[in-house]
């Protein structure tokens, strides 16, 4: 039935339909030609330059926000399912740098991705939230010094909100997103750790967080640096977070303090912290 | 004109920081001419931001504005607040826009005339509205809401029209002239828009702009547009994505000729180029700007006339 505009809630009912047309729903676009001029061209042609316009923002917006994720699948596929995606999920805000969470689920669910390899879509995801996440004073070197060295284990470190810690269930999601991810936009440790450590061990996670520079960063992080980060992300004194850390192999409390703090990782001013 | 007449006089008195915006050409600032922006001054009048870019939480997008912004008069131009929704606003989205404009103090706030938000999904564009007497009741207590919630008052812009409805019976000029007449609304003139209207649906541009109220005319958008052909038939698509046309330069005097000076943006979205050619852009609309402030007789009136009645 075509969207009766002239009757009381007509406008509402031709939003509702139009929202769903423009969004690929082809019960829905046909109801709302029937409401459209023909004007000498076609209501359906006219109508598809508006499902054509969204169509090339919102898989543009995607194609920004996942590019390691578009480079490992290809250009013509990533298009395709960035179509499937924001027909199963259109926006619902209009602050479009928020489009695309979930992408990396649709994907495992599309079969387009293994779930190990969707941490290159996840990896995406976490630079994009950090690029724009809440901004926040770091913990500086000097800041910490300043507090007795007596009371410094039992502060906690909170990560700065823009920390994101992501398991990498396997080593070949890592390397895969280092080899596609857009430079431009994160700097990559590739090889964490000190110099005389030896081969970079396995990663067993990933860390991305935006710097005091503005500038968005990742790593890869052993398994005593994920349990060690876990912990002060959920709220452990830097003793308790420490003591589980260093059960695990190749754990550098110091090491990773000092690159933390250099970094600008921590929160100068969380609940209850220094 | 001499470059410098674009230039942000060094040493001028500073003008209050909300203050509106000076009846000179600005440009709309974008992502990658940020860095000119913040290593230089380029001679840019005023600039324009997209609010919903900025509607972030925090990060290098919002720190760079507020630096920018220190220099430069600024206006926010909304593509999201969906004026037209029979569902009304997003109180949220409203605080969210309140506190950006709270912040950074534009001088001018704006959004469309068309809606991009119902049954919980937000569609990224600008659709059009039936023009009838419900969406005119709709558009107008949402804007009454809008313009209490920002606590300013907005100027609502013109659309580019792609298709009509069959049950519109109100002519755009009139809509809006009632818009401004129930809520005390402003009027972003896009004039580019306006030219897309006439190609595509026949709009008459004399016909609407005798039907507008100059006076609310706050702002004046300037911008290129892609030509398609479908079917053999042409159609004009708002890309912002080259420079304006010959046809829009002499509508534009028109409309100055009818209004006097308004600040007046060059718009450039897609395709873009390095920012001289938008500032070459807006040195040209300076100088129309400046003829009309002279009381000159516009240049090339009677072509400007012969193209309002062009097909």
């Amino acid at each position: 039935m075509p969207a009766d505009v002239g009757s009381p809630g007509g406008l509402a009912d031709l939003q509702r339909a139009m929202v769903r047309a423009v969004h690929g729903d082809r019960q829905a676009f046909a109801s709302v030609t029937a409401a459209i001029d023909d004007d000498g061209l076609g209501a359906n042609k006219r109508l598809f330059l508006h499902l054509n316009t969204i169509t090339h923002a919102l898989t543009g917006v995607l194609r920004q926000a996942y590019p390691a994720t578009a480079g490992l699948l290809g250009a013509e596929r990533f298009e395709t399912l960035a179509r499937g995606f924001l027909r199963a999920a259109p926006p619902q805000r209009a602050e479009l740098s928020a489009y695309g969470a979930g992408f990396d689920r649709f994907l495992v669910a599309e079969g387009a991705l293994a779930e190990p390899l969707a941490a290159v879509a996840r990896l995406d995801w976490a630079v994009q939230e950090a690029y724009f996440a809440a901004d926040a004073e770091p913990l500086t070197a000097a800041a910490l010094a300043a507090i007795p060295e007596e009371r410094q284990a039992a502060l906690g470190f909170a990560l700065v909100p823009s920390a994101r810690l992501l398991p990498l269930p396997a080593a070949l999601a890592w390397r895969r997103w280092v080899a596609f991810a857009d430079r431009g936009v994160v700097a990559i440790a590739e090889a964490p750790g000190r110099p005389d450590s030896g081969p970079a061990p396995v990663p067993a996670a990933a860390l991305v967080w935006r710097r005091p520079d503005l500038t968005v960063a990742a790593r890869p992080l052993s398994v005593g640096e994920l349990v060690c980060l876990a912990a002060l992300a959920a709220g452990e004194s830097l003793l308790d977070a420490a003591a589980g850390a260093e059960a695990t192999a190749e754990f550098d409390l110091a090491a990773l303090l000092t690159d933390g703090l250099a970094g600008g990782l921590f929160d100068a001013a969380p609940p209850g912290g220094p | 004109m001499s470059a410098s007449r674009t230039t942000v006089a060094a040493g001028a008195p500073a003008a209050p920081r909300s203050a509106p915006l000076p009846e000179r050409a600005g440009v709309g600032l974008r992502h990658r001419h940020v860095p000119d922006f913040l290593t230089g001054r380029p001679a840019a009048a005023w600039l324009e931001v997209h609010s919903e870019n900025y509607l972030v939480e925090g990060g290098p997008r919002t720190a760079q504005l507020e630096r920018i912004r220190a220099d430069y008069p600024l206006s926010c131009h909304g593509v999201g607040l969906s004026l037209g929704s029979a569902e009304g606003l997003d109180a949220g989205h409203l605080a969210r826009l309140r506190a950006l404009y709270d912040r950074f103090e534009p001088g001018l706030v704006s959004d469309h005339l068309s809606w991009s938000v119902a049954a919980g999904t937000y569609a990224a564009d600008l659709l059009p509205l039936p023009m009838t007497e419900e969406a005119l009741a709709v558009v107008a207590r949402n804007l009454d809401h809008a313009q209490a919630a920002l606590g300013r008052r907005l100027a609502v812009e013109n659309p580019s029209c792609y298709l009509s409805f069959a049950a519109s019976t109100i002519p755009e000029a009139e809509f809006l002239a009632e818009l401004v007449r129930r809520t005390g609304c402003a009027l972003l003139l896009d004039v580019n828009n306006l030219y897309v209207c006439q190609r595509n649906l026949g709009l008459d541009p004399a016909a609407w702009l005798d039907a507008v109220p100059g006076e609310a005319v706050a702002e004046i958008h300037l911008a290129g547009h892609a030509r398609i052909e479908v079917e053999g038939r042409e159609l004009l698509i708002d890309d912002h994505g080259s420079r304006v046309i010959e046809p829009v330069w002499q509508l534009y005097q028109e409309t100055l000729r009818r209004f006097g000076p308004r600040p007046t943006l060059i718009e450039w979205d897609t395709a873009l180029p390095p920012l001289e050619v938008l500032l070459g852009e807006a040195e040209r609309a300076q100088e129309f700007l400046d003829a009309c402030d002279i009381g000159l007789p516009a240049v090339a009136r009677g072509t400007a006339r012969e193209a309002l009645h062009a097909g």
